[in-house]
């Protein structure tokens, strides 16, 4: 095991790590707040893994396993392979092997050699993967045999995934990284070659049976064996029947596959200390971003161009701030354009794949896909407002704007891109199903309002309770708790809008003798009136925010 | 002892040092100025075997940087400009960890010695997350001094640190020095490397302008008068044209 031939010193300090971290979750439990955010994960989970947990004791586990082996045996191996594309394609070319700054700073220059450095690196990447794996394997609990094979299974496979860019990162280290960038994007090419190949020989078949027969098809061509066969080692462990021969044979292979890669990290033993200082900067950056709000520039390279918008007038001061949150959201649009069509092509390849050739079901996928992003995406990538002004609240202070002023200027931004990038999809979707006009016409003009009222309740929310996304990860189970508890607000108060436009909608279809434009009308005003009553509230939680206490962390 | 003998670093199409040999003997302190770009930062990385040398030879107390990194380590200091710390672990924990690394024997002595030196026994039980800038710079400075190196390289070392912090560190260097380690100052502050160093090496897009005692800077340079100040010196080499001299024979 790595962690026996670490140095001690090392060794103490992963310990040291992990006590800190259970420390942190204590410390923050002792709060009023850091308890609630607690309470709220411990529900979220128990949600969560609840059904499954109950349906592994109380249900026949032998009948429950035979139902979804199948199922389990066709995705697996092929949601693995897309999980390690999605983590090759997410190594950029010159990235490395990313350590914490403080490492950096503390450990590089001490008496360690590189190798050490590499174990540590593993031994803290496998710590965490633990943690990730052991959440997995209980939700796959009720489609695995056992559980033991298939936390191990997935525990090895994920450790597989995370090594395959480790490896290639030191190649660049040894070949250069001009040719290495030149090698990573046509084996990539490849790769990507293969599989659409794959997926084309599939497509002429004209598959029924929606995507698990997609996925079943897949394996059964040649490519699809070659390209998932690492892939089936781990999946095979993970639904082994028996201990011996399955979970025995195809563990030990497993388990060979990924000691073969961890003995070639170690073999290839590259200079990899000046491309992971570089790395580690680019991840202390994105961190830093992130801690802004700007997690959408994590998706680009680079701000999409120097475009400039007019300066906007005063607006008793809302017309600076916004034009300064707009300037930021067309420079960091590319990112964001990224993920969207990232996102469609996710929803839009199942779906078509799942029967979608037909438009009314591309319609009602279509129809669905707007209030998800809406709702859920939108405000996490657009936070062109006070989220990415954390450390500025003093500076807005200052302005002398009044507090609504400052608050209409902040949410102009978000609210503006989030309709501009809405508006196709419901566009899209009048073009397809055109008898759809009034309801397409209504969605149009409710957009800009919706979104008007979930960017004021997101930033309500923030004033309230204000957070920085950067210490989220595994083990922070408050900034998780905080997140459901957030998310769990934000359905109640969508609920209760909601109900109410549509009660005043009915009422008013009721009033004007069954008219459809009276009713659209009506629910338009609720949600503009709820939105603009929001204003105030932000407004006042704006005026009382302390960043001397608030943005602390 | 540190010595650096045809010092070459490049990126790409980028000379980021070129040619560079000095040698820094113990009680020295060499001040290491130059315009932003200049390549001190990343001399002093190499030197620490952060980043690998495109050509040269790097060495520590006779150690190569490059072929035997870990006894080079052992006897040498980093501190970089703006050091960043484990946030999640205590200011205890930090120097518990550097004790460990660098087999430092009676540590818990040491580190109370150190902690009382800056002033930062109250903080021992004290997340680094929650340390101010100039904080976290002295829990830096101690993790260094902890070992007793007997080379120091120093980025930048008083950004942060109040008054007494910056006449605790300047004491501590002349100490040290004193005590036969060789140290390197690299900073933009030429009132400090006046005030503290031995020696001067001044440098100007990766090459070596002036290197020497630094009690003879006006003297080499027949232009500046006797009383000319190391802000004089200065501008002098890197904005007057002079020529680049090396007043210490090279090793």
């Amino acid at each position: 095991m790595t962690i026996n031939i670490l140095p001690p010193s090392l060794r103490l300090l992963l310990r040291m790590q992990v006590r800190a971290r259970l420390r942190k979750v204590a410390r923050g439990a002792r709060t009023l707040k850091g308890k609630l955010y607690l309470a709220a994960m411990i529900v979220m989970f128990t949600v969560w893994l609840g059904p499954t947990l109950a349906a592994t004791f109380f249900m026949r586990r032998s009948d429950f396993v035979d139902q979804s082996a199948p199922l389990v045996q066709a995705l697996l191996p092929s949601s693995l392979l897309v999980y390690c594309i999605i983590t090759l394609i997410a190594t950029s070319s010159e990235s490395g092997i990313a350590f914490h700054p403080a490492e950096v700073d503390l450990l590089f220059p001490a008496p360690f050699r590189r190798r050490d450095l590499l174990l540590y690196r593993l031994t803290g990447l496998g710590l965490g993967l633990l943690f990730t794996s052991l959440a997995f394997s209980l939700f796959l609990m009720s489609h695995v045999r056992f559980w033991v094979f298939g936390f191990i299974g997935i525990a090895l496979a994920f450790v597989f995934i995370q090594l395959v860019p480790i490896v290639l990162t030191l190649c660049v280290s040894i070949m250069g990284e001009r040719a290495y960038t030149r090698g990573r994007r046509l084996a990539l090419f490849v790769l990507a070659a293969l599989i659409a190949v794959g997926i084309g020989q599939v497509a002429v078949r004209r598959v029924e049976g929606g995507i698990v027969e997609l996925a079943a098809q897949f394996r059964s061509t040649g490519l699809g064996r070659c390209l998932l066969a690492p892939f089936e080692v781990f999946s095979r462990t993970m639904t082994a029947e028996f201990f011996l021969p399955d979970f025995l044979a195809w563990g030990g292979l497993a388990l060979a596959i990924d000691a073969a890669l961890v003995g070639l990290v170690l073999r290839l033993d590259a200079n990899f200390l000046e491309s992971s200082i570089a790395a580690s900067q680019r991840l202390y950056q994105k961190i830093e971003r992130m801690r802004r709000g700007q997690m959408w520039m994590n998706f680009a390279k680079a701000p999409a161009g120097r475009w400039r918008i007019p300066l906007l007038p005063r607006w008793s001061g809302a017309g600076p701030i916004a034009w300064r949150q707009l300037m930021s959201a067309l420079r960091g649009s590319r990112g964001i354009v990224y993920f969207l069509l990232a996102m469609l092509a996710a929803v839009a390849v199942p779906a078509y794949f799942a029967g979608g050739q037909e438009p009314l079901v591309l319609v009602a996928i279509g129809s669905s896909f707007v209030p998800m992003i809406s709702l859920f995406f939108m405000p996490q990538l657009l936070q062109f407002d006070f989220r990415s002004d954390i450390d500025r609240i003093d500076v807005l202070k200052t302005l002398p704007a009044t507090p609504a002023a400052i608050v209409a200027g902040e949410l102009l931004a978000p609210v503006v891109f989030a309709t501009l990038y809405e508006l196709p999809f419901v566009i899209a979707i009048g073009v397809v199903q055109p008898e759809w006009r009034l309801i397409i016409g209504a969605g149009v003009a409710l957009v800009p309002a919706i979104n008007l009222f979930v960017f004021a309740f997101e930033n309500l929310v923030f004033l309230w309770f204000p957070h920085r996304l950067a210490n989220l990860g595994a083990g922070d189970f408050q900034a998780f708790g905080r997140q459901m508890l957030v998310m769990g607000a934000k359905f109640v108060l969508v609920g209760f809008g909601g109900g109410l436009a549509v009660a005043a909608g009915s009422l008013a279809w009721w009033l004007a003798g069954e008219s459809w434009i009276a009713a659209l009308a009506a629910v338009w005003c609720v949600v503009v009136a709820l939105s603009l009553a929001l204003i105030p509230l932000v407004a006042s939680a704006f005026r009382n925010f302390d960043p001397s206490l608030d943005t602390a962390d | 002892m540190i010595e650096v003998v045809d010092y070459h670093k490049t990126y790409r199409d980028t000379v980021a040092v070129a040619g560079l040999s000095f040698r820094v003997e113990p009680g020295q302190i060499l001040g290491l100025v130059g315009p932003n770009g200049a390549g001190k930062t990343t001399t002093m990385r190499a030197i620490s075997g952060i980043i690998p040398p495109t050509r040269g030879r790097l060495s520590v107390a006779g150690y190569d940087v490059a072929v035997d990194p870990v006894a080079a380590k052992q006897r040498f200091a980093y501190i970089p400009d703006d050091p960043r710390l484990f946030d999640a672990l205590t200011v205890g924990e930090h120097l518990t960890f550097i004790a460990s690394a660098y087999q430092v024997e009676d540590a818990p002595a040491k580190s109370a010695r150190l902690l009382e030196q800056f002033e930062l026994t109250e903080k021992q039980d004290a997340l680094a997350q929650e340390l101010s800038r100039g904080m976290r710079q002295k829990v830096a400075i101690c993790c260094g001094y902890l070992h007793d190196p007997v080379a120091i390289l120093f980025d930048e070392p008083l950004t942060g640190l109040d008054p007494r912090g910056i006449r605790t560190l300047k004491q501590s260097i002349k100490d040290r020095a004193q005590a036969g380690a060789a140290i390197m100052i690299s900073s933009h502050l030429l009132s400090l490397v006046e005030d503290l160093c031995t020696h001067l090496l001044i440098l100007e897009k990766g090459r070596s302008r002036y290197f020497g005692p630094v009690s003879e800077a006006r003297s080499a340079f027949a232009e500046l008068s006797a009383e000319a100040s190391l802000e004089e010196i200065f501008f002098h080499v890197t904005e007057g044209g002079a020529p680049a001299l090396h007043r210490q024979s090279e090793p």
